[in-house]
């Protein structure tokens, strides 16, 4: 045992040092504010396919893909997978609805944030105001989520403890992540893309090969508790579905992954973003699925110990199941699928406290680099503060981090950005109802004055009400000369916008 | 076609609405969400993304090549969403497996799971032209 905990810090510590390198690489080219935040943005600077498509996978998976994916899985049966099984659709989803949408404002209107988007084609401070605000709610839920989840696994890696270990984590993330922004965030994203996708890969052909297949782990599970295999698996259908639908159209509502599109060298390149990021999305989820059903399998029959907790499903599968070095690679995939998760928060949260609400309220944006690397500091240590104050406080915050993104950006940015008739009223209704909603029925349903019905989520009733909301009102308010499309797509991709000279 | 897209994206939130309705109503009175409720969800779901994909495409929808996968997400998706509701009970180990699964776990997994994967990021980057030339290009 000593041996293997040898070879997993070993590992680690190489990661680190790997992850150092390209922070102090990174830092050295972090020249301007666009650099910063955008990677040097579009033609001329930016960053590649494969990097945008590493650097978008590292940021959707974080460490749920890993632990509490397969512990859910695990604990429910199949009605886990309804969180992962949109991801061959949802690429492509983007592609249509923001990508090319999102990349042309870059080029045009030269923003930097996704509120920025927003103020811009709702000609709206407010709108931009709100969007800006929501991120920042969200991000620090999100971030104190993942610093306690970070600490989490250093601690089970180094075994310091855990408060040492969430301070740790943070300062690790906070070297690179202040030095050198996106490029370092970008570049480290395509390293910790291609640990973690590898290390599913490989630790499913060890489910596999453990389990002597899946008909066999099938058969297993489905003389002790045949409900687990049923589509829904212990899940109502209607929480399965509702996981569908967050997990599908909320992806129209990450910051985190959409602002990389405005980085994207080559415009062209977008062809091939959908099935390059649905597959790597696949070969990244595999460990999500094969885990849960493996460990469900060798402790029904008796090859395992029932788990204490689900979330131990994965460490307890890669330490009792597989060479010490593939536990080592899963321990580190673990670390980098959360520290690249952190990384794209931060950085969004930093543009948004720097550029967007400066602005906001009539100032400047400021053009040097000290404001960000201070806001990338104070976002990160304020994370650390929340998720050592209280671990039921950290769970509510993860919980509300992606339906507060979905419920306020999907509508303005999805419907908004390729409807002309979207208006300024919709936006900024739809923004509140979905800031509002989420804060006041998470609150609710936290504190115990609220208990809704299985299968109901926060996150799909207040998507389902901002859309509505956003529709119906920019319908009866349409304001659009006010309004100010940016480059309305039907307008620059007709065969007849393409022969003009 | 972008109207009908609107209105189909209007439709399927109320539709979910309903169903969350309906989960409201039996849990108000200690009783289980209705089956229609699911079948709701379920066919909602699938236009919904249908709708969203619509309204982004507009006319460009017409190429029928992008009306195919429209449909297919529409129809297909909420399609095998609903007829998951319908997937006989697993009863024990001896029952049929298909590639390892039974058979509402295949229908999620290689069904819903993989197979858009062959048909919807394959035909984006088929149309990618015709749907969303480069701004390069545009200018």
């Amino acid at each position: 045992m000593t041996e293997a905990r040898g070879v997993i810090v070993g590992v680690g510590l190489l990661y680190f040092v790997a992850i150092a390198g390209i922070g102090l690489w990174a830092t050295h080219r972090t020249r301007t504010v666009d650099d910063f935040y955008l990677a040097g943005r579009g033609a001329g600077g930016g960053i590649g396919l494969m990097a945008l498509t590493l650097a978008a996978l590292s940021a959707t998976l974080s460490g749920f893909a890993f632990i509490g994916g397969p512990g859910l899985v695990y604990s429910v049966g199949l009605g886990a997978l309804f969180i992962v099984l949109p991801a061959s659709l949802t690429h492509a989803l983007s592609g249509w609805v923001l990508a090319p949408q999102l990349r042309a404002m870059a080029d045009t209107h030269r923003v930097v944030t996704i509120p920025e988007a927003l103020g811009v084609r709702f000609a709206s401070r407010a709108v931009r105001g709100g969007a800006a605000t929501s991120l920042l709610i969200a991000v620090i839920g999100y971030m104190a989520t993942n610093v306690l989840a970070l600490g989490l696994a250093i601690d089970v890696l180094f075994g310091v403890g855990r408060t040492p270990a969430i301070w740790i984590g943070a300062l690790v993330v906070l070297a690179y992540a202040a030095g050198g922004g996106i490029i370092a965030g970008i570049y480290t994203d395509v390293l910790q893309g291609l640990w973690t996708a590898l290390a599913s890969v490989l630790v499913f052909l060890r489910v596999l090969e453990v389990g002597q297949g899946l008909g066999t782990m099938s058969r297993t599970i489905a003389a002790a508790d045949p409900e687990f295999l049923e589509p829904w698996g212990h899940l109502d259908p209607l929480a399965a579905l509702s996981f569908f639908f967050v997990f599908s159209v909320g992806v129209l509502g990450q910051p985190h992954v959409l602002h990389k599109f405005y980085m994207l060298r080559d415009p062209r390149q977008l062809r091939w973003y959908p099935l390059l990021m649905s597959g790597a999305l696949i070969l990244g989820t595999l460990l999500f699925f094969g885990v849960g059903i493996a460990v469900k399998a060798l402790v029904v029959d008796g090859s395992m110990a029932p788990l204490v907790s689900a979330d131990d499903a994965t460490p307890r599968f890669v330490l009792e199941q597989t060479p010490v070095w593939l536990a080592a690679l899963v321990f580190s995939g673990v670390v980098a699928a959360i520290m690249s998760t952190m990384n794209s928060f931060v950085n969004v949260g930093a543009a948004a406290l720097t550029h967007d609400l400066p602005q906001v309220l009539g100032r400047d944006p400021s053009t040097q680099l000290t404001p960000g690397r201070v806001a990338t500091v104070a976002i990160t240590l304020v994370a650390a503060l929340v998720a050592q104050a209280s671990s039921s406080l950290v769970a509510f915050l993860g919980i509300f981090g992606w339906g507060l993104f979905a419920s306020t950006f999907v509508a303005p940015l999805a419907i908004g950005l390729n409807w002309p008739g979207a208006s300024r009223a919709g936006a900024l209704a739809s923004i509140g109802v979905g800031l509002g909603g989420t804060l006041l029925l998470e609150t609710a349903a936290w504190a115990g004055w609220l208990t809704l019905p299985q299968g109901v989520t926060v996150s799909a009733l207040t998507l389902v009400l901002s859309i509505v909301v956003f529709l119906v009102a920019s319908k009866l308010r349409p304001e659009r000369a006010r309004a100010t499309p940016p480059r309305p797509p039907d307008d620059l991709t007709r065969p007849s916008a393409r022969r003009r000279p | 076609m972008r109207r009908t897209a609107l209105a189909l994206l209007l439709i399927s939130a109320l539709m979910m609405l309903v169903a969350f309705a309906a989960a409201f109503a039996a849990a108000s009175v200690g009783a289980a969400t209705p089956r229609w409720a699911s079948a709701l969800m379920a066919a909602a779901t699938g236009l919904c993304l249908a709708a969203f994909m619509g309204v982004a495409l507009g006319e460009r929808a017409r190429d029928v090549r992008i009306a195919a996968v429209l449909a297919f997400v529409g129809l297909g998706v909420g399609g095998a969403l609903m007829a998951l509701l319908s997937v006989p009970p697993v009863t024990g180990p001896d029952d049929a497996l298909w590639g390892g699964l039974p058979l509402g776990a295949a229908l999620v997994v290689y069904g819903i799971g993989l197979l858009p994967m062959l048909i919807v990021p394959v035909v984006y980057a088929w149309t990618f032209e015709h749907v969303a030339p480069p701004s390069q290009e545009r200018r």
